[in-house]
C-alpha cells in the first residue's frame, strides 16, 4: 500500500509517498525528505519554540527554544517545565536556561532573544 | 546625529532594510536606516517561529535569531534613526529626495540621492473584510495577536476561532494551543488552504486543530466582550448559504486574511501602484518611477520566505548603487494561469545581464512549464512539478537579447507522454 505524507523540513513541502516497507520513499526534492518520512512514521520529532517569563516590565516575556528536536508526544510535558521558569537577570541569545532538556541528551533550552535587563 | 545629506536612506529597519544597508555599505558612505519602532528588526521579532533563513544562512532560525544575524553585519558608521516617522518626503527636480521626520530628538529634515522603502506590508484591517454584527473587544488580526502573547506575554482568550488560514494565523493556532487556549477552528473562506502545506501539517494537524474550508464569519456577536460568531458555509461563488450558519461561543476572534504592502510612503512620492500586488509598480532595478525611489520586501509585494526579503534589499541597494541612464519602460505581460509579475515592466536603457522575476500563480497547477519569451523567442523555461498560490516563485533569468519590445511569462501545462 501507498501512503502519503507531507514533508515539514523546509517550506517547499515536498508532497512525500512511500510504501509499508518504507524502503521507498518517491516525492523528495532533496534527501532530508527521505529520513524525514522513516522518523516522521517511526517516531515523529517536533522543534519547540516558546516564550518564558523575565522578572522585567520591559521585556514580560522573552523567547527560547529547543535546540534539537523531541518526540511529538513530549511537547506539552516541555512546555510545562518552559511555563515554570522566570528568568532574574540578563542574559544573551544562544545562552542555555536548561542543559539536556527533559533527559534529552542533545536537546537545551536556549535563548533567542537578549534578556537585557532594567 | 543626523546628517544634512545622505547618498541613501532606507526607510523601514526589518529584514529588507537590514540587508539593504548591509549591502549598500558596498556602494555608499553616507546611509542612514528610519526605523519607526525602539529596535531593529522589524515584525521578525514577534515571529519566535523557526524556519527562516533555510536558504540565507542555511539553518533554521527563529525570527529573533535571523534579525539578529542581520543586525550584526551592520557596520557601526552606518546612522540608524529609531522610533522615528517620516511624515515628508518629495521627489526635487535633481531626482534627490527631501525628507523629513521626526523622533525623540525632534525634527530632522535632510536630503538623500538614493532612497529605498523597506518599510513592509500591513494585514487586511477586519473592516477591510467587511463582518456583520457588533464591535466588542477580543477581535484581533493574528499579527496583533501574536504581539500580545509573544512581546507582552498576555493571552487574548482561552476559545479561540480563527479566520483566514494564512501562515500567520497557522502558526497562531499553534501558539495559543501551546500557551493553553483551545483554538475551535481555523476557517477558511476559499477551497483550498492559503499557507503553506508545512504549516497545515505542523500547526493544525499535529494539534488536531480542524480546518473549515469554503467557511467564513458571517456575524460577531456581544456588546463589549465578544461571546460568540456565526459561521457559515459559502458555495464555489464564496456566497454566504444562510441556512447553513452555525453560532459558536468564543471570547476570542483571530483574523488573518493577508497582507498588504504599506503605501504610506510611495502615497507621499506619488508612486505609480500596482493593482495586482497593491504595491508599486517597479523595473527590474527595483525602482519605481520616480527616479532613484527604489523598493525592496513586502513593501513591494508580500514574500513567502524572509530569505527572499532579504535578497530583494541587497539587489535594491545594488541597483541604487549604479548611474542609471535615462529610463524607458517596455511592459511585462503574461497569461491567464499567472496572478501577477514582478517586475512590472523593464527599464531596456538599464539592463543588467541578469533580472530578478517574481510570480505567483492563479489557481494549483501540476506538471507544468513556465516560459519566458523575448519578442516571442524563448529565452528562459523551468518544469514545475507544481505550482500553488500561497507559493511565490523568484527566478534570477539570464537576458540573451538587450533590445526588444516585449518579455512575456506563460506557464503551460506539460503535453502527457
Amino acid at each position: 500500500m501507498i501512503h502519503h505524507l507531507t514533508c515539514i523540513v523546509c517550506p517547499n513541502g515536498c508532497a512525500l509517498t512511500y510504501d509499508d516497507k518504507l524502503d521507498e520513499v518517491k516525492g523528495n526534492k532533496c534527501p532530508r525528505g527521505e529520513s524525514f518520512a522513516k522518523e516522521e512514521i517511526l517516531a515523529p520529532k517536533r522543534n519547540l519554540t516558546a516564550l518564558v517569563k523575565t522578572i522585567y516590565s520591559n521585556q514580560p516575556v522573552v523567547s527560547v527554544r529547543l535546540s534539537n528536536k523531541i518526540l511529538k508526544k513530549d511537547i506539552f510535558q516541555a512546555m510545562k517545565i518552559i511555563d515554570e521558569i522566570i528568568i532574574d537577570h540578563p542574559m544573551k541569545l544562544g545562552d542555555i536556561i536548561i542543559k539536556d532538556f527533559l533527559n534529552y541528551q542533545d536537546v537545551n533550552l536556549i535563548l533567542t532573544k537578549d534578556v537585557k535587563g532594567e | 546625529m543626523i546628517k544634512n545629506t545622505y547618498d541613501v536612506v532606507i526607510i523601514g529597519g526589518g529584514p529588507a532594510g537590514l540587508s539593504a544597508a548591509s549591502a549598500a555599505r558596498k556602494y555608499f558612505k553616507d546611509i542612514l536606516i528610519i526605523e519607526r519602532k525602539e529596535a531593529l528588526g522589524g515584525i521578525l521579532l514577534q515571529c519566535i517561529h523557526d524556519g527562516f533563513g533555510l536558504t540565507r544562512y542555511k539553518e533554521e532560525l527563529t525570527g529573533p535569531e535571523y534579525a539578529f544575524k542581520e543586525i550584526a553585519k551592520l557596520k557601526e558608521d552606518i546612522d540608524v534613526a529609531l522610533n522615528a516617522n517620516v511624515y515628508y518626503l518629495k521627489s526635487l527636480e535633481n531626482d534627490d529626495i527631501e525628507i523629513k521626520f521626526y523622533d525623540m530628538e525632534g525634527v530632522h529634515h535632510l536630503i538623500t540621492h538614493k532612497l529605498i522603502l523597506a518599510n513592509g506590508c500591513r494585514e487586511r484591517s477586519n473592516k477591510e473584510i467587511a463582518i456583520l454584527g457588533t464591535n466588542p473587544a477580543g477581535v484581533y488580526s493574528a499579527g496583533e495577536a501574536q504581539y500580545l502573547i509573544n512581546i507582552l506575554g498576555k493571552l487574548p482568550g482561552r476559545r479561540c476561532l480563527i479566520l483566514g488560514s494564512g501562515d500567520i494565523g497557522l502558526i497562531m493556532a499553534r501558539r495559543l494551543t501551546l500557551e493553553g487556549a483551545k483554538v475551535i477552528g481555523v476557517y477558511e473562506i476559499k477551497n483550498t488552504p492559503s499557507g503553506l502545506e508545512r504549516n497545515i501539517v505542523q500547526c493544525l494537524k499535529d494539534y488536531d486543530i480542524p480546518l473549515h474550508l469554503s467557511m467564513s464569519v458571517s456575524k460577531v456577536h456581544g456588546r463589549k466582550k465578544l461571546e460568540a460568531v456565526s459561521v457559515v458555509k459559502v458555495d464555489e461563488n464564496m456566497k454566504m448559504i444562510a441556512s447553513s450558519e452555525e453560532k459558536i461561543a468564543c471570547d476570542t476572534l483571530i483574523i488573518s486574511s493577508g497582507l498588504i504592502p504599506m503605501a504610506d510612503m510611495t502615497k507621499k512620492l506619488n508612486v505609480l501602484k500596482s493593482p495586482l500586488t497593491k504595491g508599486p509598480i517597479i523595473s527590474q532595478n527595483y525602482e519605481t518611477n520616480v527616479p532613484n525611489v527604489f523598493v525592496s520586501g513586502n513593501a513591494l509585494h508580500v514574500h513567502n520566505l524572509v530569505d527572499d526579503v532579504s535578497y530583494t534589499g541587497e539587489r535594491a541597494a545594488y541597483f541604487a548603487s549604479l548611474n542609471l541612464k535615462e529610463r524607458k519602460y517596455i511592459d511585462v505581460s503574461f497569461d491567464k494561469n499567472i496572478t501577477y509579475v514582478v517586475p512590472q515592466r523593464i527599464d531596456i536603457n538599464n539592463l543588467e545581464d541578469k533580472i530578478d522575476i517574481a510570480f505567483r500563480v492563479k489557481k494549483e497547477l501540476e506538471d507544468v512549464t513556465l516560459k519566458i519569451k523575448i519578442d516571442d523567442v524563448i529565452i528562459f523555461q523551468r518544469k514545475f512539478i507544481k505550482l500553488l498560490p500561497p507559493e511565490m516563485v523568484l527566478l534570477n533569468v539570464k537576458m540573451t537579447k538587450k533590445v526588444f519590445d516585449k518579455l512575456h511569462l506563460e506557464v503551460e501545462e506539460n503535453k502527457k507522454v
